[in-house]
Formats: structure tokens, C-alpha cells, sequence
């Protein structure tokens, strides 16, 4: 090395190994380096594109809750009007213990029975006038998993199908933007006093309060399982619960309608149509009527209760051949064609009492009297029309359109007790 | 060592070096991603991400808005037919778009822009589906009109409207809010999933160009 660093070739031969040296081992560098930064070019993205992908699936979740809340909202819509049409039943037939008529779902039912140890009948009294409107979760549930259905079908992300815990409310108060909500202040626009709401406080300090429960309805929807959202390097969950109102007063109206419908029962037909219109002038939105046809009585011969047997006197006419004489019998002679035809003798007829074997039995007539129950609201008014009433549009078995008035439906079904005798 | 005025080997070696390491440093510089496409690629922000996201925003605001009554609806739609511009009065049958609005409250009472178009559904192969197209684009630009002024040098005052469109699934007929689109350059398109009242579903989509029409205003 001595000679190498002291000798004046030795030097350039130093300064030769060092450069092969320096240079091999940044080559090495290089390669190493440029493998490394070529996987990392692949990786480029543009600035800000992580950021944007978080965004976009921010966007996405929220384009999946969009859908919800519009399903939901018509959900609840079309809940809403199935159960008023089935008079808060869950089904138009068989889920009242009285039955339905054509249409209506009954919610009274008299049957006749006799009275034991008695000789007359008297009505058995069924009365299935509902007592909650809770099957409005079984007919929202059922309207919601079909549009889920349908969403899952078509959309990458899927909802899950009878994920929510469900809350149905009467919120205090409406939203009328032409006046004050509770909790504002009152002092330079109205409280909406019409909608139960009242101004209260000092002077400068005024605010409204509800006083009585809004005419919305309210259906909180608790997702019991998150929305997922999965991509390369992003797993986003986020609960799909949702809060809607409809514009439809049910559990108001239930109150209204279920408190109301016992006084109609053992009405005559004027009598009852005089007390629907007492009931129209309470202004409470509510439009009771009795269709046309919709009161019937049947008073026919079957309609008979059976007690026991009798007996029954029925005059008879009896008949008997008159007495012959008691004589020798004279051998008579057979008559020749041409003889003449000897007369019997008339027969001596009476009217008699007997009696026979009958049942007793009791008549009634049975009425019923369908009664429709429309929700008067004047933004659905058409030209012409004095009143308007709330409408849902729904589309028929050949798919046109078939716009409904929203109305809550039911039946009333009684009897009345007749004669008691026996045939 | 060379003579004074001579080219030594040692003076070769250490322009060998010099010139070695001017190399390596420009490639270590061309590694970081000097003057290299990806590298400027990645520099840039991705505007179309941003402009459809904008579009998604701006959609999903479109159909929760709530919707007027009748009266103000129709009010709104006959004074901007009325008002001359080609702009607002494009492709609308005014009365037959009128007509509907009256006869069909049930489609947009109480509900929100989404709610009105799921309700139309109902109507999409009715007798009355002639007149869907005209209800639409004239609701649709009563809805969400907006008065845009000097939006091109020379033009003087325009309106804006929305260029939504609505497919039903399963259906033959589209709505269109504006019957021809003038959206400068490469526009943002945001679809969203909607219910219908048929338990089918429709999809809805909007197109948000760059231009300053579009941009929200306060």
C-alpha cells in the first residue's frame, strides 16, 4: 500500500480502484433504489384521491340512506292507508274476531243466543273495536323489506331486510314555516295555535309551547345491524336508522274514531246519519259517511232463534164417509154397461184443533251499517270540489295509476230482538 | 503526476468521478420524480372526483327539498313560461304541464322533490303519461329556477335550472328537466337509487357542469 500511495503510478492506481469501487457500489445503490421508486410510481395517485375516496364513500353510505328515508316515507304512506282501510286491523279479513263484510272489517258483530232457563233469546254481543293501531308496524315492516328487496337487487351495497326496532310517536308539534315553532319566540310571528301550540313567557321574552300533540306521524326506525361499505384498503359501517313524518294524524285519528263508533251501534238509519253529521260539525278534520247502500237491514224469514219445542194448534179440516145402514147384504147385481152408476154417499167434513209438534223461536232483524271516515285536507281540493280529502295514489293489477282517498273504514253489526212464537 | 500543462491520468480519473456522481445525482433526481409523467400525474388534483362528488351533494340536496303547494307551484310555473325566456320555456307544454299539476295533488302534497318524482311513477303508463314529461320539466324548473346574470359576456341575464333525468325501471318512458343539455366540457354526473311507489325503483341523475351557472349560490 506504502508503495502504492508513495509511488507516483501508485497513486493513479489507488485513485483507479477506488473509482471502479465507488462507482460498482453506486450502481448497486441505483438498482436498488430504482426497483424501490418504480413499485412506489405504481402506487401514485393524484393528490388528494385518498381523501376524495373516504368522501366518495361517505357519498356512497349516504346515497344508500337517501334511499331509505324515501323508501320509508312511502312505507309508512302506504302503511297508513292500508291499515285505515282496514280499520287498524292487519288484514282485511280474519284478523277481526268479528269478521268483514264486503269491504269493511267489522268491528261489532251481535249473534244471537238464548237465554238459559229463559223462553226468549237475546243478542250475543261481540264487539272488536280495535284497541291499538300497532298493526301498523306489521304492514310498514312488510312494505319496507319488498322496497329493500328491490334495492338489493340493483345496488352494489345491501340494506339488511327487518333490521329496525320501531317507535311510533306523535310529535308535539308541526313544522309551519308561517309560524312559530315551539321553543321560538312568538313576539313577531304567531304561535301556530290552530296546531296546539300556545305563547307563553314575559313581554320581550315570549315563546311558544305545545299544548297538544301534533297532526304528523312520527316512525323512528332503530337499525339493529350497520350499512357496510367494503373497498380495497376502506371498511365504513354506519347505522341506517332513520326518523320520518307523514302527514297523516293515525293515532289522533284512532282516538277520534274508536271513541266515537260505539254511539252509532242500534241506530236507525236517519238517526244514524243525524249523528254523523253532528260529528262532521266538530270540525276535526274528519268527514264521517255512510255510503250509499251502506245501511242494510235484513229482516228475512231466516233470521229466527230457536228457544225450545211447542206445540202449535193448527185447525184441520176432518173429513169422514157418511154412517151407512146396517141391513142384510143384498147380493147387488153386477151392472150391465148400460146400467145407470148408483151415488156414494157425501162425505161429512169439519174443522178440528190439533195440535202438532212446533218450535218456538224468537225473530230479529240484523243491520249493518258500513260507515267511511275521510280525512279532509284542502291542499288535495280539485276544481270544483267544496272540500278536499287527503289522496294515495296506488297502481292497479295492469299497471295504472288508481289514486285512492285516504279513509278509515268499518263495519257495525247488530241485531234487533222481534216476536217470540212458535212455528 | 503530469507535467504543467499536460492531461494526466489523475486528472482523467477525478473528471471520471465528477462526471459519475453528476450522473448518479441526476438520476436520484429523476427517481423522485423530476420531469416524470406519474410523478406529475400525482401532483395534480383529480377535479372530476371533486366534480361529481359536488354533483352527488347537490343531487341528494335537490331531492330533499320540500316541495310548494299547489298554488305556488303553479304560480311559479306559468310566470316563468310567461316570462319569455327560451331558456324556461324549452320542451314544456305549459297547460297540459298545468293540467297535471292541478288534477294530481297527491303527487307532491306534503312530500319532497324525491317523494314527487316516486309518485310519478305511479302515472308512467297511465292514460296521462303524455303529460308526465311537460309536469316534470315544468316542476322541476318552477322548483329550482335560479336567475343567473352575465354568465357569458354578451348574454345578459339567464336562468339556471337543474339537468336532472328520471329512468323507471322496467318502464319505457324517461323524464328529462331540460329537452338539451349545454354543459361546457366534461360535466359531473351523480345518479342516486330511488323508491317508486310500485316497489320498483327508479334511478335519478344529475348533470352539474364547471361552469359558474351551476356553482351553489348563497
Amino acid at each position: 500500500m506504502k508503495k502504492l500511495i508513495g509511488n507516483k503510478r501508485g497513486v493513479d492506481l489507488f485513485t483507479l480502484i477506488v473509482t471502479i469501487i465507488g462507482i460498482s457500489t453506486l450502481m448497486l445503490i441505483l438498482i436498488g433504489l430504482t426497483m424501490k421508486y418504480n413499485l412506489l410510481f405504481d402506487t401514485f395517485k393524484p393528490v388528494g384521491s385518498r381523501a376524495a375516496f373516504i368522501l366518495e364513500a361517505y357519498d356512497d353510505a349516504d346515497g344508500v340512506l337517501l334511499y331509505l328515508d324515501n323508501a320509508a316515507k312511502l312505507s309508512m304512506q302506504k302503511a297508513a292507508y292500508d291499515l285505515a282501510r282496514n280499520g287498524f286491523y292487519s288484514s282485511a279479513s280474519g284478523s277481526s274476531d268479528c269478521g268483514s263484510t264486503k269491504d269493511y272489517v267489522l268491528w261489532k258483530k251481535d249473534d244471537v243466543k238464548k237465554v238459559q232457563n229463559e223462553q226468549r233469546c237475546e243478542p250475543e254481543i261481540l264487539s272488536c273495536i280495535p284497541q291499538d293501531y300497532y298493526s301498523f308496524e306489521s304492514y310498514f315492516n312488510n312494505e319496507l323489506n319488498s322496497r329493500i328487496t328491490s334495492y338489493n337487487g340493483v345496488s352494489e351495497f345491501k340494506l339488511v331486510q327487518s333490521n329496525y326496532e320501531l317507535q311510533l310517536l306523535q310529535p308535539a308539534v308541526t313544522q309551519d314555516p308561517s309560524c312559530s315553532v315551539a321553543g321560538q319566540g312568538c313576539e313577531t310571528r304567531p304561535c301556530c295555535l290552530g296546531k296546539g301550540l300556545e305563547c307563553r313567557g314575559t313581554p320581550g321574552q315570549e315563546y311558544c309551547v305545545a299544548t297538544k300533540p301534533g297532526n304528523q306521524l312520527q316512525l323512528v326506525g332503530i337499525a339493529q345491524q350497520p350499512l357496510v361499505i367494503d373497498r380495497e384498503n376502506l371498511h365504513y359501517e354506519v347505522m341506517p336508522s332513520f326518523r320520518e313524518n307523514i302527514d297523516v294524524d293515525l293515532i289522533g285519528d284512532f282516538g277520534k274514531i274508536t271513541s266515537k263508533a260505539e254511539a252509532l251501534i242500534g241506530k236507525e238509519e236517519e238517526e244514524l246519519k243525524a249523528t254523523l253529521t253532528a260529528y262532521n260539525d266538530m270540525n276535526e278534520g274528519l268527514r264521517w259517511i255512510l255510503p250509499v247502500g251502506g245501511y242494510k237491514r235484513d229482516c228475512s224469514m231466516g233470521n229466527k232463534c230457536y228457544i225450545e219445542e211447542c206445540t202449535i194448534d193448527v185447525e184441520e179440516e176432518q173429513c169422514s164417509p157418511a154412517p151407512t145402514p146396517t141391513s142384510i147384504a143384498i147380493p147387488t147385481p153386477t151392472p150391465t154397461p148400460t146400467a145407470t152408476a148408483v151415488p156414494t154417499p157425501a162425505e161429512e167434513c169439519e174443522m178440528v184443533t190439533v195440535q202438532e209438534p212446533g218450535k218456538l223461536v224468537q225473530r230479529y232483524c240484523s243491520v249493518t251499517a258500513n260507515i267511511l271516515v275521510k280525512v279532509v285536507d284542502d291542499k288535495y281540493k280539485l276544481p270544483g270540489d267544496s272540500e278536499g280529502y287527503k289522496k294515495f295514489v296506488t297502481i292497479d293489477g295492469s299497471g295504472n295509476p288508481v289514486v285512492n282517498e285516504y279513509a278509515y273504514r268499518f263495519a257495525l253489526s247488530w241485531v234487533e230482538m222481534g216476536e217470540i212464537e212458535c212455528v | 503526476m503530469a507535467r504543467k500543462g499536460q492531461f494526466g491520468l489523475d486528472s482523467l480519473f477525478s473528471y471520471i468521478v465528477f462526471g459519475t456522481f453528476l450522473l448518479f445525482t441526476l438520476m436520484l433526481l429523476s427517481i423522485s420524480g423530476c420531469g416524470r409523467e406519474k410523478v406529475e400525474r400525482g401532483l395534480k388534483a383529480d377535479a372530476g372526483i371533486i366534480l361529481e362528488l359536488r354533483a352527488s351533494e347537490q343531487l341528494s340536496a335537490y331531492l330533499r327539498t320540500e316541495m310548494p303547494g299547489k298554488e305556488g307551484l303553479i304560480e311559479k310555473a306559468r310566470s316563468l313560461y310567461d316570462s319569455g325566456k327560451e331558456d324556461l320555456r324549452e320542451g314544456i307544454d305549459i297547460d297540459d304541464a298545468i293540467n297535471f299539476i292541478e288534477l294530481h295533488p297527491e303527487v307532491y302534497v306534503g312530500k319532497t322533490y324525491a317523494g314527487f318524482i316516486s309518485s310519478l311513477y305511479s302515472y308512467k303508463d297511465g292514460s296521462e303519461k303524455g303529460k308526465l314529461q311537460d309536469a316534470f320539466a315544468a316542476v322541476t324548473r318552477a322548483v329550482f329556477y335560479m336567475k343567473v346574470r352575465e354568465i357569458r359576456p354578451g348574454l345578459g341575464e339567464t336562468y339556471f335550472f337543474p339537468v336532472i333525468k328520471v329512468k323507471f325501471d322496467g318502464g319505457s318512458v324517461n323524464l328529462d328537466s331540460a329537452t338539451h343539455v349545454l354543459i361546457a366540457g366534461e360535466p359531473g354526473i351523480a345518479t342516486k337509487i330511488l323508491p317508486s311507489y310500485g316497489r320498483e325503483t327508479m334511478t335519478v341523475q344529475l348533470m352539474l357542469g364547471k361552469e359558474g351557472a351551476s356553482l351553489p349560490t348563497p
